[in-house]
């Protein structure tokens, strides 16, 4: 009974037209569904499924909260449970104004076929737990017995436990069959109230306090303050050796954090690359209340310096665009820094000088934001659904800009530029930056559906990175009004001191509600959901965003 | 002389003894010595702040520390001697000892920005401020009669003053650390020595041989800079309006 509600869901899905995505792919017998009901009637369906599914026992309420940015809801967090065992990490989120659900979002496991009898006891696991940590568990401690989905779509009953060492805490996953550990990683959340706080100077000769941690006798760029695992690597121009450890092939190690004898930080790139990726996890805690990438403290790590400056001149084109004027979310929480060019040197390709691009919060920001998306609505990176995912980083870059940096023009200063504090203009007609919010057209991307590029998927996935100039007009008009280039509609705005609003509705359309295949027309319907959500119909930042995207042919 | 050595060794034990000191000057009419003891109140209370500044996140952490020494007892005892028939010289010490709880507020650096402090207040419990005063006084007869005898004083004044004075405070924080809370103050006892004067009037009954018992008033005043961790020293008042009464014995 319990597989075949599960099984019917999924099948009433395909029918209704709910968003079912496969995360990964299908090996084995298991797979990974996303639930996101767009419409309506789907909504009725998967409240119901979900009542349903907690009365059987394949959903337990674990957390009942109030929705802090909606009065009077509340949000349940609910667990997959097999057997009445719970799964680990199949879960579901369910909004509710009173009785009534407003919205259902999840991640579930379908296809588990296991015995949820364990050969291994519990006592046997934590004493196992314990020979690991090499310390003693109190009598609470107990182990739980949870089904662990495995990376190859398969899936293991598991003890899983905590305990605390001299320098970590540790979680582990103990086969409950013959007692092999099946997985462990560091449960710490770090709070170190006397942790070293070195000065360094930025890529535009500002200068910031850096989190940092020692190690054998120097400093080096690891924040001990922020929840997450944040570090800065200093590659020293092995290239290799970078791209060795994105393939997985080799571990970073300490020698290659970067590093400082009195942290008193000289080296531009890393200061920036440092200090902006805590910057950037403050402001979604800060915003929206979110715990970083994953929102969970995923782990940020900044690889800087993978290539030489001075090897620009004979750098292959790959390397150039990839390594030297590019920075780039690698996935799994590492960011890639581009090296920039040396001073005095700009490409002709595009008339622009190039420095150190961690030196650009809104960069940093952008990059950062892809790993939300990849945490959240997954947006499919190619067509409107990829320039969608291309315009949200680029909205929580000028966001995180304007949080950290006063209004203006210029390096330092917050806009709604992309890129304007690393890449200048130096050849003629050449714009500072690389594209803009509030006049897309000046950087060739078109700002009205009907111009929109209509691109095959080997041309910049479909346009992602020309399209996103569409939405990213509307969420500047909807901030700061004005009248549309194209369509001469006027758009009145919620204003500059209230850009909070509008950057809360599209970071909980785009990372709370939005489904992964979304096209243009269906993020006006989810953005203005948001609003409605957060604002009510009919409020400024509703009717802001309304005509934002009704100015921009977008219905 | 023998019972007035007995005497003073017993005055000497009593001030030694702790806090008491003693005093009132007068010019008792058949003596040439006085030993007073008196205990009163010092009824004015003194205000000042002071701040401490330490480093904290790369930048100055700022604690005011907003002092205030209240009417507090004071234990005196002197010794006169008369020199004419209405001129003579004494000394007195003097003792007082206060404690309060004060309020302390901090600016606390962010551990990731410049220019971004947080303010915390708290109150640090029992400060505590001790004054001993040495008063060398010159004596005036104004007034002398079978019973009764009215002297006034006046001179320079020894002060010792030894405050609690807040050099620190103790926070908690967490992320985001846009605010912190207050912890507690830390505090430590600074001594000083200074000069002031002292200004005063002694009324004496005689109420036997040797024996009489009298009150006073007197204004004490001395301003010292105790040291602190700070880059400037804590200017401090001290002394004031003293009202006391006590006995008075005469040789």
């Amino acid at each position: 009974m319990r597989r075949l509600s599960a099984i019917t869901w999924i099948v009433a899905a395909a029918s209704v037209g709910w968003l079912v995505s496969d995360q990964r792919p299908v090996l084995g017998q298991g797979r990974l569904l996303q639930i996101a009901p767009n419409t309506a009637a789907t909504l009725r369906d998967s409240a119901s499924t979900v009542e349903q599914m907690l009365r059987t026992g394949e959903l337990q309420v674990r957390l009942t909260r109030v929705d802090t940015l909606v009065p009077g809801g509340t949000i349940e967090q609910l667990d997959q449970r097999y057997q009445g065992i719970r799964v680990w990490g199949g879960s579901v989120s369910r909004q509710l104004r009173g009785a009534e659900t407003v919205s259902v979002f999840g991640t579930m496991y379908e296809g588990m076929s296991l015995g949820v009898t364990p050969k291994l006891s519990a006592d046997d696991a934590k004493q196992a737990i314990e020979r690991i940590g090499g310390r003693t568990l109190g009598p609470n401690k107990t182990p739980e017995l949870v089904v662990l989905p495995m990376e190859d779509g398969t899936f293991r009953l598991v003890w899983v436990g905590e305990i605390a060492t001299n320098d970590d805490k540790i979680r582990l996953f103990i086969d409950a069959e013959g007692g092999a550990i099946v997985r462990r990683y560091s449960t710490v959340h770090r709070q170190v109230p006397n942790a070293p706080i070195g000065r360094g100077t930025g890529v535009l000769g500002d200068s910031k306090k850096l989190t940092t941690d020692t190690a054998g006798g120097t400093f080096i760029a690891f924040d001990l303050l922020r929840p997450p695992v944040i570090a800065t690597f200093n590659m020293r121009s092995n290239l290799s050796r970078a791209l060795d450890f994105l393939n997985g092939v080799t571990p970073l190690v300490t020698s290659d954090y970067a590093s400082d004898s009195d942290n008193d930080w000289s080296d531009t790139a890393v200061v920036d690359a440092h200090a902006h990726s805590g910057w950037t996890y403050d402001y979604y805690y800060k915003r929206f209340g979110r715990r970083g990438l994953d929102n969970a403290d995923k782990r940020i790590l900044s690889l800087t310096h993978l290539v030489r400056r001075s090897d620009v001149y004979t750098a292959p084109a790959s390397i150039f665009f990839t390594f030297f004027i590019n920075a780039f979310y690698a996935g799994d929480g590492v960011m890639v820094y581009g090296e920039g060019l040396p001073p005095g040197v700009f490409f002709t390709g595009d008339g622009k000088s190039h420095d150190y691009y961690s030196g650009a919060l809104d960069i940093v920001a952008h990059e950062l934001t892809h790993g939300v998306t990849d945490y959240t609505s997954q947006l499919e990176y190619i067509n409107e659904s990829g320039a969608l995912n291309e315009s949200f980083s680029d909205m929580m870059a000028t966001g995180a800009e304007f949080f950290f940096h006063p209004a203006g023009s210029g390096p330092g200063k917050a806009d709604y530029l992309l890129g304007e504090d690393v890449i200048r203009a130096v050849g003629a007609g050449a714009r500072d930056g690389i594209r803009s919010l509030a006049s897309p057209g000046l950087y060739d991307q078109p700002d009205h559906y009907s111009n929109r590029a209509i691109l095959s998927l080997d041309q910049d996935n479909g346009g992602v990175h020309v399209n996103s100039g569409i939405p990213n007009n509307v969420f500047y008009l909807a901030i700061e009004g004005g009248t549309h280039r194209t369509s001469g509609i006027r758009v009145q705005g919620v204003g500059g001191g209230n850009r909070l609003q509008i950057e809360r509705v599209f970071y909980r359309a785009f990372a709370q509600l939005m489904p992964s295949n979304a096209n243009f027309s269906l993020a006006r319907v989810v953005t203005l959901q948001a609003a409605r959500d957060l604002y009510g119909v009919n409020s400024g930042p509703y009717n802001a965003i309304r005509d934002g995207w009704t100015a921009a042919g977008v219905n | 002389m023998r019972l007035s050595s007995r005497i003073a060794i017993i005055l000497g034990l009593i001030i030694g003894g702790r806090a008491v000191s003693a005093d009132a000057q007068t010019l008792a009419q058949g003596g040439r010595i006085t030993l007073s003891v008196s205990a009163g109140l010092q009824p004015t209370s003194t205000t000042f702040s002071g701040t401490a500044t330490n480093s904290v996140y790369l930048e100055n952490a700022v604690t005011t520390t907003a002092y205030e020494v209240e009417s507090a007892p004071v234990f005196e005892g002197g010794v006169a001697f008369r020199l004419a028939e209405k001129f003579g010289v004494g000394a007195i010490v003097s003792s007082l000892t206060s404690s309060r709880d004060t309020d302390v507020s901090a600016t606390i650096p962010h551990p990731f920005f410049f220019n971004s402090p947080r303010t915390i207040t708290g109150t640090a419990a029992g400060l505590e401020r001790k004054e001993v005063a040495t008063h060398v006084q010159a004596l005036y007869a104004l007034y002398t009669g079978t019973r009764l005898d009215v002297t006034v004083s006046g001179g320079p004044s020894i002060f010792k003053i030894t405050q609690d004075v807040v050099s620190n405070v103790t926070f908690q924080e967490a992320y985001p650390y846009d605010s912190a809370t207050f912890g507690s103050a830390v505090s430590t006892a600074k001594s000083k020595t200074g000069v002031g004067f002292n200004l005063g009037a002694d009324l004496t009954v005689r109420v036997a041989r040797h024996v009489g018992v009298g009150g006073l008033v007197r204004y004490s005043r001395a301003s010292v800079d105790l040291p602190t961790e700070a880059a400037s020293p804590l200017e401090v008042d001290a002394g004031g309006v003293q009202i006391a009464g006590g006995i008075r014995v005469f040789f």
